[in-house]
């Protein structure tokens, strides 16, 4: 292992300094403290839940089942692409990260640029929703938006955007559905759940490493009696990888903003993002631990969802997968594995400064991802692609 | 938590920490055994061969004797996981003692605000206990032991028992976990200690204030990490999860005799009523789409441009539009070159940009 673990706010700290500070400076300094805390708290004081505003770039809602919503956003700009772009988030928190606010927004970018955009929201799953498998997600309800997107823009297929779970959802989708897709992008999407085991980096995959660890009958267990896998659990996960930045959080990265408006309200939406996840569905959730982070079915093209097989290689479109170097949830080896399992040759890959959440929100990545992605689109948006018939 | 000690007197705030930390040791290991006690004392009619046990089988009632045969409690190893524990705590606070030495006099120098942080960080029972934000050392499966108590339920005392039994294994099991957790502390204090040492004697004089708490939180980082892919860290979670997944379903054991007692549903009732409209939802699901592969009908159109406001047209099941509340865009246009994506070679294709093979099969 290499020391390269997930940094805390004080790895940005200057290098240790020995130098001692005289009486009269630490009174000084820490009246300055105390007074930029009195400030900070009373900011805090003032501002209210509904000041913290996330994911407010218009949309319009233009179909829906069962808990499951699908909005289109609207232009800013004329369209530049005839063929949209369907944005799909995983149950593992919400695609509210793509447009988190509105000078750091994925989603107002590829506006912007001419992207005519979809998005799916997986709804609050309750116990109602315990039985939903991922073949529901996939084959039925993404199914459904592919259709309705379709029809809503007038095109026979149309290009699909995954991150994450979601990620994994519209790559099954694109290799079971393939002449429905015209392009596929995906960000911070595992593909090969075990690959992290030959870099095995500290701080990195840890989640694979807790998994895979579990007995099965341990997950099925879990299952059973929950039902669904609350979305305080996989919270729990997260704040486990980052030890010393979770314990640190309320401490230091709070305080340190406190006294500047802008960056706090800013550091409210991203825990607003954070408290925001949804329990995920049990037998969904079962599919995602034991057939993929466990057994590793989707790079062995083994996963079958309504009965098919899911087969990388029918994956035919262009496809563009982009990840963070620094990503410590899904390390970036686990997304590369797409690249040799495809079965086309126009496969590209962009690496993103930043981790999981970063490369969205991310100064530099803000300048290199919506434009990098809309190329992409653009790109792809005269060519039709034969795509596999039905057989 | 325990109360920081006054800035102007350190010596004073040592010594009430350390006793703090001891005192919470000898409790905890106290705490245990009173519990194992009061345990086996409350349940040694249950597990007592029933005195109607003795009586020749035809004299008993059918079906009036219960089942007690649960297993007993053995309280052994929960003692000797209070046992460790204990051990653990006070060896932590011996080094939580030097550590608070060691320190305090830098930290002084430094601001409050980093002092303050120093001072609740290093404390051990922070590592256990969630205070801090380390509630993520315990992780999910500390999540997941947190369910409903139900002590008033004395009418259904065999599964009762059940679950005050896997309620002492899972409190066994988050000792045994939360004593791998305080080994990470004390290994994270130790390698601090070396390394403040070391740093010292190199530049003649001790870090301060914030860069102090850099050092520490690399450590101890670096140690939690560690700590958290061994096999002890692993199996204890591992076996803390299990055993609070046990607890849950004992107590719904027993919420669901009571609820059948009086006529409610129940959560397995409903559970198997949502399976069945999830089932039917899926067979229908699966009837569209075979309908829908006999006629995949083409489309062509123009896409809605800025000016005009959208408007879905028939989807399967339309609702009305509901139009978010129009902000000013306060972003512009990223006008930088997009990046150029690695092109990544691949391996030579059969099928090349062909047909992928078809094996649609399509399931029931």
């Amino acid at each position: 292992m290499n020391a390269a673990a997930p940094r805390n706010s004080f790895s940005k700290a200057p290098a240790l300094s020995t130098a001692l500070l005289s009486g009269a400076d630490a009174v000084a300094t820490s009246a300055r403290m105390g007074s930029r805390m009195l400030a900070g708290s009373s900011r805090l004081g003032r501002i209210r839940d509904e000041d913290v505003d996330i994911a407010t770039t218009p949309k319009d809602l233009v179909w829906s089942q069962d808990k499951v919503t699908l909005h289109r956003y609207r232009p800013l700009v004329p369209a530049r692409a005839r063929i949209p772009l369907l944005v799909t988030y995983g149950l593992i928190g919400r695609w509210t990260m793509t447009d988190l606010q509105d000078d750091r927004s994925l989603v107002r970018n590829l506006l912007n640029l001419g992207v005519e955009l979809y998005v799916v929201d997986w709804g609050n799953p309750s116990r109602a929703d315990r039985y939903l498998t991922m073949d529901d997600y996939i084959c039925g309800y993404l199914d459904q938006c592919v259709e309705a997107v379709a029809r809503l823009s007038g095109v026979a297929k149309i290009n699909l955007f995954g991150l994450c779970e979601g990620g994994v959802f519209t790559t099954c989708y694109a290799a079971l559905e393939p002449e429905r897709v015209n392009a596929m992008a995906l960000a911070i999407t595992p593909i090969d759940f075990h690959a992290d085991i030959a870099r095995n980096r500290l701080g990195f995959g840890l989640i694979n490493v807790w998994t895979r660890s579990l007995p099965r009958e341990d997950v099925d267990r879990l299952i059973d009696a929950h039902g669904n896998v609350p979305g305080k659990f996989f919270g729990a996960m997260f704040n486990q990888l980052t030890p010393m930045r979770t314990a640190l959080k309320y401490n230091f990265d709070m305080l340190d903003v406190i006294d500047d408006e802008h960056r706090l309200l800013n550091w409210l939406r991203m825990e607003k993002w954070i408290a925001d996840r949804p329990d995920h569905p049990g037998e969904a959730a079962r599919q995602w631990m034991i057939e993929l982070y466990q057994q590793n079915k989707l790079v062995r093209n083994e996963l079958e969802l309504d009965g098919r097989r899911v087969d990388l290689k029918r994956i035919i479109m262009p496809v563009l997968n982009v990840f963070g170097n620094e990503d410590h949830i899904i390390p970036a080896e686990t997304s590369q594995a797409l690249g040799r399992e495809v079965g086309t040759d126009d496969y590209e890959e962009l690496a993103l400064p930043g981790g999981h959440v970063g490369i969205f929100v991310g100064g530099r990545s803000q300048r290199l991802f919506a434009p990098a992605l809309a190329d992409f689109v653009l790109r792809n948006d005269s060519v039709q692609h034969s795509g596999a018939s039905h057989s | 938590m325990s109360a920081a000690p006054k800035p102007d007197n350190p010596d004073a705030g040592t010594r009430a920490m350390t006793e703090f930390w001891r005192a919470a040791g000898d409790a905890a290991l106290q705490a245990q055994e009173d519990a194992a006690q009061a345990f086996s004392g409350a349940f040694a009619g249950f597990f007592a061969p029933p005195a109607t046990a003795s009586r020749p089988a035809a004299e008993k009632p059918a079906g009036a004797t219960p089942d007690w045969n649960i297993g007993s409690f053995d309280t052994l190893p929960l003692a000797r996981a209070g046992q460790a524990m204990s051990e653990l705590m006070l060896s932590a606070s011996a080094l939580f003692e030097k550590l608070f030495t060691a320190v305090m006099a830098a930290a002084q120098a430094g601001t409050t605000h980093a002092e303050a942080g120093f001072r609740a960080m290093i404390e051990p029972n922070a590592w256990l206990t969630g205070a801090m934000g380390f509630e993520a050392m315990q992780g999910p499966a500390a999540y997941l032991a947190e369910g409903p108590k139900f002590a008033d339920l004395w009418t259904v005392e065999r599964r009762q028992a059940r679950v005050f039994k896997a309620w002492l294994d899972m409190h066994r099991c988050r000792l045994e976990h939360g004593a791998v957790v305080l080994k990470a502390w004390l290994k994270a204090g130790q390698v601090f200690l070396g390394d403040l040492g070391t740093r010292t004697q190199a530049d003649g004089r001790a870090p301060i204030g914030r860069t102090l708490l850099a050092l520490w939180t690399e450590v101890a980082n670096r140690e939690l990490l560690e700590t958290q892919r061994s096999e002890p860290f692993l199996r204890t979670q591992a076996a803390l999860m299990r055993t609070s997944t046990e607890l849950k379903l004992a107590q719904r054991e027993v919420v669901e005799a009571w609820a059948d007692q009086f006529d409610l549903p129940t959560r397995t009732e409903l559970d198997d009523v949502h399976r069945s409209v999830t089932a039917l939802r899926r067979e229908l699901r699966l009837l569209q789409r075979e309908r829908r592969n006999h006629t995949m009908p083409a489309v062509a159109a123009t896409p809605p441009q800025p000016e005009q406001v959208p408007k879905p047209a028939a989807a399967v099941r339309e609702v009305p539009v509901r139009a978010a509340p129009m902000r000013p865009s306060t972003t512009r246009a990223a006008t930088t070159r997009p990046p150029k994506p690695t092109r990544v070679a691949k391996r030579p294709k059969a099928n090349g940009r062909a047909h992928p093979p078809g094996h649609r099969s399509e399931g029931a």
